[in-house]
């Protein structure tokens, strides 16, 4: 006989209501690989949250912030929230925006996005999901499905909205496997919206989930953050401190990373931090990465250096950093 | 538009400069980066071939080598008094062996870089008086 205890944990954890029902990685905002702070468009801070923006003036400054210990504003003891604040900044358009892979997330179905906000004045904020069908070959024009205004205010507060998702029938996969649902959180899109000004708008604890949760207090659903941070780095991961055993020429040494956590795809590679080869009785600065060739799992570097490298001897990478993204 | 600087590498991948960050791409157009990069082509621009680095410079033959200091106002006395300098007594006698008995010298020898900037020469200014001290 199975008690209700049993039924209920059966049911949590071979449910939608399982911690991937949420199809928002990083929504607490728990990994921020590429840095605490941004103050330009694109990628730079939250794991997979993106700022974009056109013809902006001015300047913003998107920042972690640190919830207190035991508050209650918002539920579930999230350690940290985003901030988006502005300096004088206005733009044609500016949002904060997740793409979730694939199109085919959530297409004709219903949908919850949950998030709570607030601001530093009252003003306005447009959830937007956005069916994109990709790039590359002939793919149909994306589908915006727009949610009602929420007003925010001085105070956290709970929002939550359901949307019902377009079916993506008929329509037509760009061939470069970047379709994706996003999910954007427009500030001003046009002439909807106010532009940011000095105004401050803080997000947290967002959540995208299937069906109508509405009457759920908080659908984020949390994951493990071993869980959370392997989900970001299919997307963004920093490689450092490798041992570089082996072959080496006297201004270059190649060095091997493998993953066992595969990326989307083929990475770009950025030297972030260049740091020294250290070895053979010395220590050599790292000047750039000349080469690589980069799969899902597996990336091949050629670091170098101005001179002074013994050949065939083995060298240790300090201090040093390279970003692999392969982000939407 | 972003804006972009692009060089094809060695490997058939782009050295690409795009918004001001340094990124090497894979010519894979799933990359979003490679993606930026074709909307930049589709609008006229070209990434640029690849160019192999320049050839490293060839060894200097010891008469090569204080005929090219010379000529640049560096004396044999100056070099001995750098090597003098050296405060670790093991790494001053590899360096006196290496000066004085050596036949011939390799550019990229750690210690052709370590005297000259106690000369007060930075790498870029060994590498021109290298290539000049090669014709004599």
């Amino acid at each position: 006989m199975t008690s209700r205890a049993g039924q209920l944990s059966s049911l949590l954890t071979t449910t939608p209501l399982h911690g991937f029902r949420n199809k928002i990685i990083n929504g607490n905002f728990d990994i921020w690989q590429r840095g605490t702070s941004q103050a330009g468009l694109g990628y730079g801070s939250a794991d997979r949250w993106k700022v974009n923006g056109l013809d902006p003036s001015g300047a913003f400054l998107v920042s972690r912030q640190e919830f207190d210990l035991g508050q209650t504003d918002v539920p579930g003891n999230p350690r940290y929230y985003i901030r988006i604040a502005g300096s004088s900044f206005s733009a044609t358009a500016l949002n904060l925006a997740q793409a979730i892979e694939g199109v085919q997330t959530l297409a004709g179905q219903k949908a919850t996005l949950t998030f709570w906000a607030r601001a530093s004045a009252p003003r306005q904020l447009y959830p937007r999901p956005i069916q994109d069908f990709g790039s590359g070959g002939s793919p149909s024009s994306p589908v915006d499905t727009f949610g009602d205004p929420v007003n925010l205010t001085t105070s956290w507060q709970k929002f939550s909205q359901v949307f019902d998702l377009p079916s993506i029938a008929d329509k037509v996969l760009g061939t470069n496997g970047n379709d994706r649902l996003t999910v954007a959180f427009d500030i001003k899109r046009g002439e909807v919206g106010t532009d940011l000004g000095n105004d401050t708008i803080d997000l947290a604890r967002v959540s995208l989930v299937e069906g109508d949760a509405t009457a759920e207090a908080d659908p984020f659903s949390p994951r493990h953050i071993q869980q959370e941070l392997a989900l970001c780095q299919r997307y963004c991961r920093d490689v450092n401190e490798l041992t570089c055993a082996g072959f080496s020429a006297t201004t270059a040494i190649g060095v091997v990373d493998m993953s066992a956590n595969p990326m989307r795809g083929a990475p770009s590679a950025s030297l972030i931090t260049a740091g020294n080869l250290v070895g053979n009785g010395g220590s050599v600065a790292v000047t750039s990465i000349a080469t690589v060739t980069a799969s899902a799992i597996a990336a091949r570097f050629d670091l170098n250096v101005s001179s002074g490298l013994t050949a065939s001897a083995s060298y240790n990478w300090r201090a040093g950093r390279i970003r692999l993204e392969s982000e939407l | 538009m972003s804006e972009i600087v692009a060089q094809w590498t060695a490997d058939g991948a782009i050295a690409a400069v795009i918004d001001g960050e340094q990124w090497v791409v894979p010519d894979d157009m799933g990359n979003r980066h490679r993606q930026m990069i074709a909307e930049w082509e589709a609008q006229g621009n070209t990434i640029a071939p690849y160019e192999p680095p320049p050839s490293p410079l060839a060894p200097l033959t010891r008469r090569q080598l204080r005929l090219g200091l010379l000529a640049n106002g560096i004396t044999t006395a100056d070099v001995e008094a750098a090597i003098a300098a050296i405060p670790d007594p093991m790494e001053r006698e590899v360096a006196r062996i290496e000066w004085a008995d050596a036949t011939t010298y390799e550019r990229d020898h750690p210690l052709v870089d370590q005297i000259g900037a106690a000369l007060g020469l930075t790498p870029v200014q060994i590498n021109t008086m290298w290539q000049g001290a090669l014709a004599l």
